[in-house]
């Protein structure tokens, strides 16, 4: 056991003390991102009740801290945020999750915004998210794991555990985290749509589709929760985990998103909260 | 002169066209995705109006079976009579509901009957409440029906402060004093 201890030990200062490649290339990336902890938690959902509150299952809301479900574009701009960068007014929302019917609220929030998923040509006319545009990802209806979503369940820090649709089981130590991308590819025409889905769309190999021509950055959501074990113990207010899903709606103000896309976006350049190189 | 007025209208039109997807303080009018826009720009059914249809609609879906089971089963004569009649009221009361649906363009599959949302009684719930008998099964029967009705008054609720169109929120009043009702008469049943 303590030889295991002391070999593992050793084998984490090798790692570490690895040298890096003298020329190593800078890592190309597209890439700025904000991280949002969490406001509050709402029994409302101003994408798919708006101006019903109560109506729907609860939700807990990180970025603006005055979502409810009459929320309109204006209410967020003038609103208070939990994000930094703290120009970001947009509200980003989860069903909430329960750990033996108590609410757990995550530790990190982090909201990704990225040129990956379409070709390096595509990404250099890749155009900001008009200020509106509201985005739903993520299957809440799903009735198994075995249902098609997008969403996905794995550990902080704890690779080998892998990733599933459903919850994880954690080794003790590590976190919950749950990864979500957004479609893409805009219509071009609609801040909403009916089903809050049809205005956007995934790309279809590299490439955005005819029917959803404009590419914008991809909201790629990491939510990390203070919880490990046995999942039998969680649930999501919306039901098992494969019913992950995430709203945004997008209230950057449009010359900070502009100012990201044309320097970090569209170059293909990692970029912190601030939106500069990082 | 008469051109260039004429070019400023069409162009205030385009603005207030495309304004409302985006724009605030148009009182009943502001709308994004969904909205119906009749003839004179006046918006008939915003998004408050169909999400309000849709969901009492799938609520009424989803509480049937308890209805059923409540009337096939309740040890209570006057909660399985209470059972009966809303199983029966809410047949009639559909119509006008899915009336509303189909003026306002959402007369399709309701996006909310697969979803577990408040106040419906989940598949696990029915299950349960099958285990129960007498007077145990009229207790959870009367708690499930209670969130079933007190949900419907609260969505009516939002519905008569945020809806767009006249009929839907007059639709929604009725529906408040209706269901109100019912909910007294379930504490008297189950007091019963």
């Amino acid at each position: 056991m303590r030889i295991t201890a002391l070999l593992s030990l050793l084998l984490g200062l090798l790692v570490v003390a690895a040298p890096r490649p003298a020329t190593a290339e800078p890592v190309r990336v597209a890439e700025f991102l904000a991280d949002c902890p969490f406001s509050h938690r709402l029994p409302d959902d101003p994408i798919v009740f708006p101006g019903l509150p109560g109506a729907s299952h609860m939700h807990s809301f990180f970025g603006s801290r005055v979502t409810n479900a009459h929320t309109q574009l204006n209410d967020l701009l003038n609103g208070a945020t939990t994000c930094n960068p703290a120009v970001d007014k947009s509200s980003y929302w989860v069903p909430t999750l329960y750990r033996d019917g108590v609410p757990v609220e995550p530790a990190i929030v982090t909201f990704y915004y990225l040129g990956e998923g379409v070709r390096d040509d595509v990404i250099a006319r890749i155009q900001p998210l008009p200020p509106g545009l509201r985005i739903v990802a993520g299957n809440a209806k799903a009735t198994g794991p075995d249902d098609s979503t997008i969403s996905r369940w794995s550990c902080l820090h704890a690779g080998h555990v892998g990733a599933s649709k459903d919850f994880v089981t954690c080794p003790s130590g590590t976190m919950l985290e749950s990864y979500l991308d957004f479609p893409q590819c805009w219509n071009g025409r609609d801040l909403d749509s009916a089903d809050h889905k049809s205005h956007m769309a995934y790309p279809v190999a590299g490439a955005c589709p005819s029917t959803h021509p404009v590419p914008v950055p991809k909201l790629r959501q990491v939510i990390r929760y203070p919880v490990s074990g046995d999942p039998s113990h969680f649930r999501l207010a919306s039901g098992g985990g494969f019913t992950m899903h995430g709203d945004f709606f997008n209230a950057w103000p449009a010359a900070e998103m502009e100012r990201r896309v044309r320097d970090c976006i569209r170059p293909i350049i990692k970029c912190g909260a601030d939106g500069r190189p990082s | 002169m008469v051109l260039v007025l004429r070019w400023l209208l069409g162009l205030s039109l385009l603005v207030a066209a495309l304004a409302g997807c985006s724009a605030e303080g148009q009182g009943q009018g502001v709308a994004h995705g969904g909205v119906i826009v009749t003839s004179t720009g006046a918006p008939a059914f915003n998004p408050t109006d169909v999400a309000w249809l849709q969901l009492t609609d799938a609520l009424h879906t989803r509480a049937e079976p308890l209805l059923e089971l409540a009337a096939d089963r309740a040890a209570g004569r006057s909660l399985r009579a209470l059972a009966v009649r809303l199983g029966k009221a809410r047949e009639a009361g559909r119509e006008r509901l899915r009336t509303l649906l189909g003026a306002a363009g959402a007369g399709g599959d309701n996006p909310h009957v697969a979803h577990d949302m408040p106040g419906m009684p989940t598949a696990a719930d029915l299950r349960a409440l099958e285990g129960l008998r007498e007077r145990a099964f009229d207790r959870r029967t009367g708690e499930l029906l209670r969130a079933y009705l007190e949900q419907l008054v609260l969505i009516a609720n939002g519905e008569r402060a945020s809806g767009g169109a006249a009929e839907a929120r007059e639709l929604a009043a009725d529906l408040v004093r209706e269901h109100t009702a019912e909910l007294a008469e379930l504490d008297r049943a189950v007091a019963a």
